[in-house]
């Protein structure tokens, strides 16, 4: 951070006295004090002896101009991080001008505008000492904790990524600024994953300054981070033989759709989760709360009788792997990447899901939920979600190279193409889902189809969700409403026996991947 | 207009005593041009950059009915390409690369750098389209490499085909290209328009759609923003009205910081309200009031949506996909309501 002064100001270069006045009384109502200097060396001498949080400098500031007062200042060690605000009557390039940090703006201005952007800058002032370093730095944990990585590269403003190997596990911090931004730790992520590596206390890891495009996910700072964690630790470590055992196999003793509302958000999501995952170690696991939260509330249910222990038994080999090779993975990534991406960079795709009704979405979602990598939106899978037509993200599937295939849902209206067609770019395949109580919306369903292919080309497959076999005449009629040729076929999906979901979605992938049937087979 | 007249306009050829340096030093012939442009493929190919190029169509000249004489098209040739020459970098390339299109080159831009050029273009050419005489009415197109092709002539025909399509689009038809931005809000709210990429629809009580089919849209952009945060952009949103707790303004502070610019317009009965990772607006306008809109462009995708109060309880709402339309309405949305103008 610059040496700002003991009352932080923003100074204001500029020579026309109406413009300062109006900037003044409008910083002033916002509760920013300000000082005024009408040319350049005055400026520079101001700024060099009390530097300003901000400066707000005419271009052709007299004596020294903008550009050179600003060209001077950023090399500086004192000045350097101080966001500049250009102001001038026409666009013009400014040498080293930072994007992100210094704004440029062009008379005539919009106050209200111009105080957002002062507002943007004052907030994201650059950090000092993010720099590139050619070493990479490695170790061990038992020599080294992960608190003690944290605190060095937050006091010297790291950027990179830190990958920690714990036997079989493999966890990635991605940090930026000396903050961590997001960590992923397998199927979790977030503060989840970092709370789940504070436990751990063997392990080697490399720290490798790379610059990260990684979203954030973590908005806490690093300090309340580790603080959290260890507390996290602790109440684990003393709860440890309260909470039920990873193990244990859990139901519902009474109707959970009858608790109050008003509750907390967690224990809803761990009944939701409940209704796919019964062993504590799923639960724990597929809800998105820290791990103490979650043990905490199940405990809490299993003392107020809403939850109990069973004495079933899970088998463990049912456990479904990695659903798609990484070599199908990456074929996928390939489609996806817009021309001209960067290859690390594009960390999605879209697979859009096109249904008569939100119902059939859910039922499908839900019966993924034991995919290797799947992660269901749980608000969707809520069944007191009465929204006739979902829109957005419903689930996502991670596939290796950290792509997320998102299911993406529309609505079956041919008159909302413009939407739809904006999200074209990612597109990688679609899912048409169906029942005998949509048949009036299938012709839409069709026309949007028509439009896609004119644009793109994709693997569509067609669900039909409404249980049990088709016969033929069903079979004709359906494949004529979507001009299915005779080797198309269609999948059937039964919400209630949820059979053969698992080898539809790997022939799905396996399809994308390989690009066997194309959308135009219609 | 006589058809006599409006032959003689599509006909009159621009390109007399057309020869390298008959306009300027750093106005090209086709040649060169076309050379230029090859081996910026070639390089941005081996170097896996970028590049963009900006195809500029001449028109009908506005003339009355008599054709324009040598002289005047000489002169209008020359104030076009002295204004094109001056908005260009040093490093971009112009030159004329048959009759009535000017290919302009310009190294390591993307699309929305290429968006701001012709933004640039359009203003600098305001005394030859609208008021000089003749004028022309100028088509502007861009297309970049890699994004819309791998070689140079298929990025071409990109740009062509562009010219083609925008001939025949909404924005040139209804010649909304010189109407402030409130008249084209009424075009576009005060009838049906179904088109390839526009229609028209119904939200709101009673409707197959209600009102928070507006808030989902909202969501879904925010939330894809998010996902490509990477990637530069502009989004623009003026909701019903603005409150401490709406959904939006939670859905846009989980986001984080992306490349997209997120401005959140409001009129002054609005609070305001401190934003994460948003701008806040405030218009004066009065006729604000009734009218809800957003507006998002970046390089993989273009929406608008604009919708008017109807009566009661139900909106009549516009929307589209075409970037030129997204685009124009965002410049003059930024021009007529005296904001920045950038994307």
């Amino acid at each position: 951070m610059s040496e700002t002064a003991n009352n932080p100001y923003i100074l204001l270069a500029l020579f026309e006295d109406d413009e300062v006045q109006a900037f003044a009384d409008l910083l002033k109502t916002k509760g920013h004090e300000t000082r005024h200097v009408s040319d350049g060396a005055r400026a520079m001498d101001m700024i060099l002896k009390d530097p300003p949080t901000l400066i707000v400098v005419d271009t052709l500031l007299p004596v020294v101009n903008g550009e050179r007062l600003f060209q001077t200042l950023k090399d500086n060690p004192h000045t350097k991080n101080i966001p500049f605000l250009f102001i001038s009557y026409k666009q013009a390039e400014i040498k080293g001008f930072r994007g992100g940090t210094d704004i440029f703006i062009i008379r005539p201005f919009q106050w209200e505008e111009v105080y957002g952007y002062i507002k943007q800058a004052l907030h994201f002032s650059i950090k000092e000492g993010a720099k590139f370093e050619e070493k990479h730095i490695q170790g061990n944990l038992s020599h080294m904790p992960l608190v003690d990585i944290l605190q060095v590269l937050d006091f010297n403003k790291k950027e990179g990524t830190v990958t920690i190997t714990h036997g079989k596990e493999k966890a990635v911090i991605y940090v930026k600024g000396g903050q961590v931004c997001n960590v992923t730790l397998g199927k979790c992520e977030g503060e989840k994953a970092v709370y789940r590596i504070f436990t751990w206390n063997e392990g080697s890891f490399v720290f490798e300054p790379v610059k990260v495009t990684m979203l954030k996910k973590i908005d806490i700072p690093t300090g309340n981070l580790l603080m959290e964690g260890m507390r996290q630790l602790d109440e684990l470590e003393k709860s440890s033989k309260i909470f039920p055992a990873d193990s244990d196999v859990l139901r519902a003793k009474v109707d959970t759709s009858a608790l109050p509302k008003g509750l907390k958000p967690i224990i809803y999501e761990v009944l939701l989760v409940l209704g796919t995952h019964s062993r504590v170690k799923d639960i724990v696991d597929k809800c998105k709360v820290p791990d103490l939260e979650v043990y905490q509330t199940i405990q809490n249910l299993i003392e107020r009788k809403i939850l109990e222990k069973t004495d079933e038994v899970i088998d463990e080999s049912k456990v479904v792997e990695e659903f798609i090779a990484p070599g199908d993975a990456l074929k996928i990534k390939d489609k996806v990447i817009a021309y001209g991406s960067d290859r690390m960079s594009v960390s999605h795709g879209y697979i859009f899901v096109i249904s008569t009704s939100t119902d059939l979405s859910r039922n499908l979602m839900k019966a993924s939920v034991d995919i290797s990598g799947f992660h269901p939106k749980y608000d969707l899978l809520d069944d007191t979600n009465l929204d006739e037509y979902a829109m957005g993200e419903t689930g996502h599937i991670r596939l290796y190279g950290e792509l997320d295939m998102i299911f993406f849902a529309l609505a079956p209206m041919a008159g909302l193409w413009p939407l739809q067609k904006s999200f074209l770019s990612h597109l990688t395949g679609v899912l048409v889902l169906w029942d005998e109580r949509g048949e009036a919306t299938l012709e839409d369903i069709q026309s949007i189809k028509n439009l896609i292919a004119l644009k793109k080309d994709v693997i569509v497959r067609h669900v039909y969700c409404g249980g049990g076999e088709l016969d033929d005449n069903s079979k004709a009629r359906y494949a004529k409403a979507f001009d299915l040729s005779p080797s198309d076929s269609i999948d059937i999906f039964s919400s209630i026996s949820k059979n053969g979901v698992v080898d539809m979605f790997k022939s799905f992938f396996n399809e994308m991947a390989v690009g066997t049937q194309r959308a135009e087979g219609s | 207009m006589s058809t006599t007249g409006n032959d003689i306009r599509k006909n009159t050829s621009v390109t007399i005593g057309l020869s390298r340096g008959a306009y300027g030093a750093r106005f090209y012939d086709s040649f060169f041009t076309n050379e230029f442009a090859k081996l910026e493929t070639a390089r941005c190919e081996r170097y896996a950059s970028i590049y963009s190029i900006i195809l500029i169509h001449i028109g009908d000249f506005d003339n009355g009915d008599r054709e324009p004489t040598k002289r005047e098209l000489d002169d209008f040739m020359k104030t076009m390409v002295a204004e094109i020459t001056d908005v260009v970098r040093n490093c971009d390339v112009a030159g004329l690369i048959e009759e009535r299109k000017i290919l302009v080159v310009l190294p390591r831009t993307d699309y929305l750098g290429s968006l701001i050029t012709i933004k640039k273009l359009t203003r600098a050419l305001e005394p030859v389209t609208v008021k000089g005489h003749p004028y022309a009415s100028l088509i502007f197109t861009q297309a970049t490499y890699p994004q819309d092709a791998k070689g140079y002539t298929e990025l071409l025909n990109v740009a062509m085909k562009r010219i083609e399509i925008s001939k025949d689009s909404l924005w040139e038809r209804d010649k909304l290209k010189t109407r402030l931005f409130w008249e084209v809000v009424a075009h576009f709210t005060g009838g049906t328009l179904n088109g390839f990429d526009h229609t028209t629809f119904e939200l709101g009580a009673n409707e197959k759609l209600g009102h928070e089919f507006l808030e989902k849209i909202n969501k879904v952009i925010v939330e894809d923003v998010g996902r490509n945060a990477g990637s530069r952009g502009i989004l623009y949103i003026a909701p019903p009205s603005i409150k401490t707790d709406m959904p939006i303004l939670n859905t846009i502070a989980t986001v984080g910081k992306t490349a997209t610019k997120i401005f959140v317009v409001g009129t002054k009965k609005d609070p305001e309200l401190e934003m994460r990772n948003a701008t806040g607006i405030t218009i004066t306008d009065p006729r604000m009031s009734g009218f809800y809109f957003t507006f998002f462009i970046n390089a993989q995708a273009a929406y608008a949506i604009i919708c008017k109060e109807v009566w009661g309880d139900i909106y009549t709402c516009f929307h589209t996909s075409n970037p030129y339309i997204v685009e124009g309405l965002i410049t003059k949305f930024q021009r007529d309501s005296m904001l920045q103008e950038q994307l």
